[in-house]
């Protein structure tokens, strides 16, 4: 395998997420996104809105790479991730900040070790980051914390040691799935501000999330899902139905 | 700094409070105890096939440092003074002594079975006792040639036929002991193998989110392998000491109760007290790589 395809590079420029008639069915049968057309731009601020159950965290899952499409092509970097070798994944990753829905932090973890995962993947030496950790850390209101266990947070306290993961190792694509759900109106605006600081660094930023007024506010494009298909997305005009 | 020293040698056996894959304790007891006893039945049986080694080589160099010469004429004493003053110039030959008619006797009493009555009647063999320097060729074709050409009829035992069996029966050890060692380190793999794909089942979640925040299937191969280096060194140490102390006790028992035949054959030597050392060592790579790529194997398995 040569170099070129081992280590894929995105070029700037062309969208950094393409999808085009994608559908994901789960292995029990439901069919969680049908026919999704759509295109990100590179250093672009996208909110991801629809009813729970519509799609939402399926469609972020094809973005982080967690599952491969069932129908159609995504590309992200300019890689399709359905026929992407298993070997790439980890350097397209790497790109990739992701604010689980359900934060998925490891348990036995502490929060420091926590948010220096990305760095300890990648045999980082703790010199290089333990102060970028500590840091963030202090910026999200657990600098008291970062021995704690993740298990004596509460919700909206491990949310944050997620999002500070996420935002950690300054990645090109950030995807957070509902990251403002667990936390009151005063830490959802700092959270949101702290996006908007990486997406000014030059990071894409794609944020699921019910909250309308936050969206409404913002100004930011808007990608729509209902049962599973878009129903807005960049480039289509407000309130139009998309058709195909 | 010993203190130091020490801590840091302790720390081997801890698992960092850091570590990315923790190991589960129910499960790092029961597989050290069988590596360990695994370990332990390796060493013996190195240590077996070493002493069987050692007895046959003493044996044999006992033997094949000695031969008699037995002279079927002429048979009287003085004869066989000259025939040993002959086979003494001979190159190679250290001793050379001629053999009493009572201690003639004596050696065929010695023979076991109880043949006092008829043994004075049999003819009694005339011998030369003949040392030799071990390794040395031709000697026995020599001392056959000298005293024909001296004018006696003999025939030399050089014991080949002893060498042989007891060459042939210590290889035979040998082979068996090599085998079960084959075996056990083959069920060893496969045991830590097993345990290293049961870990990473039980921790998938763990093995996934390592993943998505960019880890290599290497990197994840690592953290597996790390645990069960120490796992395996742990039981290599716990294995070679109790194979050494069996050892020792078996050496023990044998020395005091000895017969001349056992005694040549002590279970444990100072020379092979490296098959204790280096097991640690070999159970702790082995175990490291058998877990690396089970590893690597169950994660290809993983999308
Ligand atoms: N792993 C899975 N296996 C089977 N079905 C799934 C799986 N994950 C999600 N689904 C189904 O796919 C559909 C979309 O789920 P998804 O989690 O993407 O919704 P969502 O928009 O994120 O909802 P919410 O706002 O509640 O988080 C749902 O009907 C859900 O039941
Ligand atoms: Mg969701």
């Amino acid at each position: 395998m040569n170099e070129k395809t081992r280590t894929p590079r995105y070029r700037d420029g062309g969208p950094i997420v393409r999808f085009d008639k994608v559908g994901v069915t789960y292995g029990s049968g439901t069919q969680a996104l049908r026919n999704v057309s759509f295109e990100l731009e590179s250093g672009g601020f996208y909110f991801l809105t629809g009813p729970s159950g519509a799609g939402k965290s399926t469609l972020l899952k094809l973005m982080y790479l967690a599952l491969r499409p069932s129908q159609g092509r995504a590309q992200l970097f300019g890689v399709d991730i359905g026929s992407a070798s298993r070997d790439d994944l980890p350097m397209l990753r790497r790109q990739i900040g992701v604010v689980f829905q359900d934060f998925r932090l490891l348990p036995h973890l502490s929060v420091f070790d926590n948010v220096a995962m990305p760095f300890r993947v990648r045999d980082v030496p703790l010199s290089h980051y333990a102060e970028d950790v500590d840091d963030l850390l202090r910026w999200v209101g657990l600098g008291g914390r970062i021995d704690a266990l993740p298990e004596t947070l509460s919700g909206g306290e491990q949310q944050r040691v997620a999002i500070a993961r996420a935002v950690v190792g300054k990645p090109s694509l950030l995807i957070a799935d509902e990251p403002t759900g667990n936390v009151d109106p005063e830490m959802g605006a700092r959270i949101i501000r702290l996006f908007i600081e990486l997406h000014k660094l030059g990071a894409t930023v794609v944020i699921a999330t019910h909250d309308l007024d936050l969206v409404r506010r913002s100004g930011a494009p808007v990608l729509q899902l209902e049962a599973g298909e878009l129903t807005q997305f960049p480039g289509l005009e407000p309130g139009a139905k998309a058709r195909r | 700094m010993m203190r130091k020293l020490w801590s840091s040698f302790l720390r081997l056996f801890r698992e960092s409070d850091r570590a990315l894959l923790p190991a589960d304790s129910r499960q790092v007891r029961p597989l050290t105890i069988v590596v360990a006893i695994m370990c332990a039945l390796g060493c013996l049986a190195g240590l077996s096939a070493s002493a069987g080694f050692r007895a046959a080589d003493t044996w044999t160099s006992d033997l094949k440092s000695a031969m008699s010469v037995v002279v079927q004429s002429p048979r009287g004493d003085a004869d066989l003074t000259r025939a040993a003053a002959i086979v003494g110039r001979v190159a190679g030959v250290t001793r050379s002594e001629a053999m009493s008619r009572d201690r003639a006797k004596e050696l065929l009493r010695n023979y076991g079975t109880d043949m006092s009555t008829t043994i004075d009647a049999l003819p009694v063999p005339r011998l030369i006792e003949v040392g030799v320097v071990a390794g040395q060729t031709n000697v026995k074709a020599d001392i056959e040639r000298v005293l024909k050409a001296a004018g006696f009829t003999v025939t030399v035992d050089d014991h080949s036929r002893f060498t042989g069996e007891v060459l042939r029966t210590s290889t035979l050890v040998r082979i068996v002991a090599i085998l079960a060692l084959v075996a056990l380190v083959v069920a060893a793999i496969a045991t830590i193998a097993f345990a290293a794909r049961a870990a990473l089942e039980t921790r998938r979640e763990a093995v996934n989110i390592l993943h998505l925040v960019g880890a290599k299937d290497a990197f994840v191969a690592r953290e597996v392998q790390i645990r069960f280096l120490r796992l395996g060194f742990v039981a290599g140490l716990i294995g070679a000491g109790v194979a050494g102390v069996l050892a020792l006790i078996g050496t023990l028992v044998f020395a005091f109760g000895a017969s001349d035949f056992t005694s040549g054959a002590p279970l444990l030597a100072w020379t092979d007290v490296w098959i204790l050392l280096i097991a640690p060592m070999i159970t702790g790579s082995a175990s490291a790589i058998a877990a690396n790529m089970a590893a690597r194997a169950t994660l290809r398995d993983l999308v």
